[in-house]
């Protein structure tokens, strides 16, 4: 096995502002190789948006660390974070994942954009990615002009653009039939296994689940379930 | 690319951008044209008022201005002329008598202030000629002719043709009066001074009075160059340490007020414009970011930074206004621009006007560094107002905005 790039250790979650305190990730301890494909599931409710959300930087954990390649990102202020979450975590949401006002190639190249590439590198590698989600042709349609299933495969060229050490999809075929759906998952793992991407997606699509050569099952914010497929 | 997206977040909702454009810019139009009224106002005032009496600047003997009295002339008059004719800054000089005199007719009697001119010259220097409704302008061949406002004449009642009783100190302190003839009745825009002067000639004058000829009581001028006013006075002042030196501003200090006054109110009047159009931009942008909660959230969970985010909403909040702003300046432009050579006419109201000593004929018109001012304040007010939204969408949390449905 390779060595873990996504360390997760003794991580809890107790959501107290509310009037009764939930506790959505309950100590999990989770180790991450680089070049996996691994879903995490579970019902919902069952602490997998937590878990990705403090993965991905975007949630602090109650107790605990997220370590990515030896960096304790839980531990960071969080305007570092923003500037680490820019520059080696890559995105992909459940929906609405893309910025309406930019075409396709523009979302793609944003995130270069906010890295401060050069213009001719951004142009280039924005065209590239594109066209390796099969999207040549819609570089200059906008996310209202584009299929669901093409928004999320745009989605999935922007978060690969920022060359990041791994990609984070939450539920990202929730909003899709299943022929979409099963597209998608296709492209991640042609990418997982072709440019050795790192994917950690959530989901309750058994078809999905399918797909993933490591299932995580999260319930009521506990690891029950690790099993390695082949 | 944060300001293309910027700008392309003003037009995604089209209609509510297009209210808050509209609005400024027909905010700014109003407040541009009224103060372009005013400024057109204020100017055409001071204009007339040059031009009708007070000209550029004005020599005297140094008391005369404090009590008008007779005796403090200006000796050596022609020469002064003479030096005035050849200065390079002058344009025209003339040289004036003013006595206080009672006019009396059949029809009555009031006090005047006689104004003793060379009608020639006097032609060049101030406008009276050109006011005169009925008569010639001291017609030739008649004995002891004037010039009488159209108020005075009414209230005296009489017509041109007909005669005025002039009575006057002498300079040997005699009182002493003659018959005087109407050659012309004139109206300007100032109705005080329709009612109070009566314009003769220099030489009847003198020799009523028993004044000498080559001296007056006043030397009015005009300059080549009048923004140039306040050093060519200083000049004047030591080429003549024994006169009293004015400008327009200091012989009508309530001109110079009127322009600086009428200069503060129209600045009041456009920042009240701009705050409340504040609230416009303020409500829009509060609105937009609500909208779009979960986009905000998706830009910094992506690793936009709060400074860029920041810079984003300020950018959009400009261009929102600036829209609205360049629209409203151009259209005030254009407009002023055809009032300007058009006019607009007040005289249906005229004669109120007159009694302030207002043109009823008003050319607005606003000099170009205004806009420059007024773009600057546009851009401020959209900064001002961007700070509440824009300190609103840096406190969203990303993990929380993009699950807002």
């Amino acid at each position: 096995m390779d060595m873990a790039i996504i360390e997760i250790t003794h991580l809890h979650k107790v959501y107290d502002d509310r009037k009764v305190p939930v506790r959505a990730l309950n100590g999990i301890n989770l180790s991450i190789s680089a070049g996996e494909f691994t879903a995490i599931v579970g019902p919902s409710g069952s602490g997998k948006t937590t878990l990705l959300n403090i993965l991905g930087g975007l949630d602090d954990p109650t107790q605990g660390a997220v370590i990515i390649d030896g960096v304790n990102i839980t531990a960071m202020p969080a305007g570092q974070r923003i500037g680490y979450r820019l520059h080696h975590i890559g995105f992909v949401f459940q929906a609405y994942n893309l910025i309406p006002v930019l075409t396709a190639l523009e979302n793609v190249i944003f995130i270069l954009e906010l890295q401060g590439r050069p213009k001719s590198e951004q142009e280039r590698r924005g065209h590239d990615l594109l066209r390796a989600v099969g999207l040549a042709e819609r570089a200059h349609n906008r996310p209202g002009e584009l299929s669901g299933g093409q928004q999320q495969r745009v989605a999935v060229a922007r978060a690969l653009a920022a060359k990041p050490k791994f990609i984070l999809a939450d539920e990202p075929t929730a909003n899709l039939d299943s022929r979409t759906a099963a597209s998608l998952l296709d492209l991640m793992a042609q990418l997982n296994r072709d440019e050795g991407i790192t994917f950690l997606f959530s989901t309750h699509d058994p078809h999905v689940m399918e797909k993933a050569r490591r299932i995580i099952t999260i319930q009521d914010g506990r690891v029950e379930k690790d099993e390695a497929r082949s | 690319m944060i300001a293309a997206i910027a700008w392309r977040n003003v037009w995604r909702n089209r209609l509510r951008s297009g209210i808050v454009i509209a609005a400024i810019a027909i905010g700014l139009f109003g407040g541009i044209f009224s103060i372009a009224f005013m400024e057109g106002i204020a100017q055409q005032t001071v204009n007339a008022s040059i031009a009708l009496q007070v000209s550029h600047i004005q020599l005297h003997h140094p008391l005369f201005l404090d009590d008008e009295e007779l005796k403090y002339r200006i000796s050596g008059a022609d020469s002064i002329l003479a030096q005035l004719a050849r200065n390079p800054d002058v344009v025209t000089a003339t040289r004036r008598y003013r006595v206080r005199a009672m006019a009396s007719t059949a029809g009555g009697g009031t006090g005047v202030e006689i104004i003793g001119i060379e009608p020639e010259v006097e032609k060049k220097v101030t406008n009276v000629w050109q006011k005169i409704t009925t008569g010639d302008y001291f017609s030739t061949g008649r004995r002891n002719p004037i010039v009488v406002g159209e108020r005075l004449a009414g209230k005296l009642k009489v017509k041109v043709g007909q005669k005025i009783v002039l009575t006057a100190q002498a300079d040997d302190g005699t009182l002493t009066g003659g018959a005087f003839r109407i050659t012309a009745i004139f109206r300007s825009d100032n109705s005080l001074f329709d009612e109070t002067r009566i314009f003769a000639d220099y030489r009847d004058l003198s020799r009523l009075l028993v004044l000498p000829e080559n001296e007056s009581h006043e030397i009015a001028l005009l300059l080549r160059q009048p923004q140039k006013i306040t050093s060519a006075a200083g000049l004047l002042a030591s080429q003549y340490p024994d006169l009293k030196i004015e400008t327009w501003r200091e012989i009508a200090p309530d001109l110079g007020m009127l322009q600086g006054l009428m200069q503060q109110m129209m600045f009041m009047f456009l920042v009240i414009i701009l705050i409340a159009l504040a609230f416009g931009i303020i409500n829009t942008m509060l609105m937009a970011i609500v909208e779009r909660t979960r986009e905000l959230g998706l830009l910094m969970a992506l690793g936009m930074s709060k400074i860029r985010l920041f810079v984003m909403i300020m950018l959009e909040t400009i261009f929102l206004s600036l829209t609205g702003g360049s629209i409203g300046m151009a259209v005030s432009a254009a407009v002023i621009h055809y009032y300007s050579r058009r006019g607009i006419d007040l005289s249906i109201v005229g004669e109120g006007l007159a009694a302030i000593g207002y043109a009823a004929h008003v050319y607005p018109g606003v000099a170009a560094p205004f806009f420059v001012i007024l773009t600057l304040l546009v851009v401020l007010t959209a900064i001002l107002s961007a700070i509440y939204p824009a300190r609103k969408a840096l406190k969203l949390r990303p993990a929380e905005a993009i699950r807002i449905e």
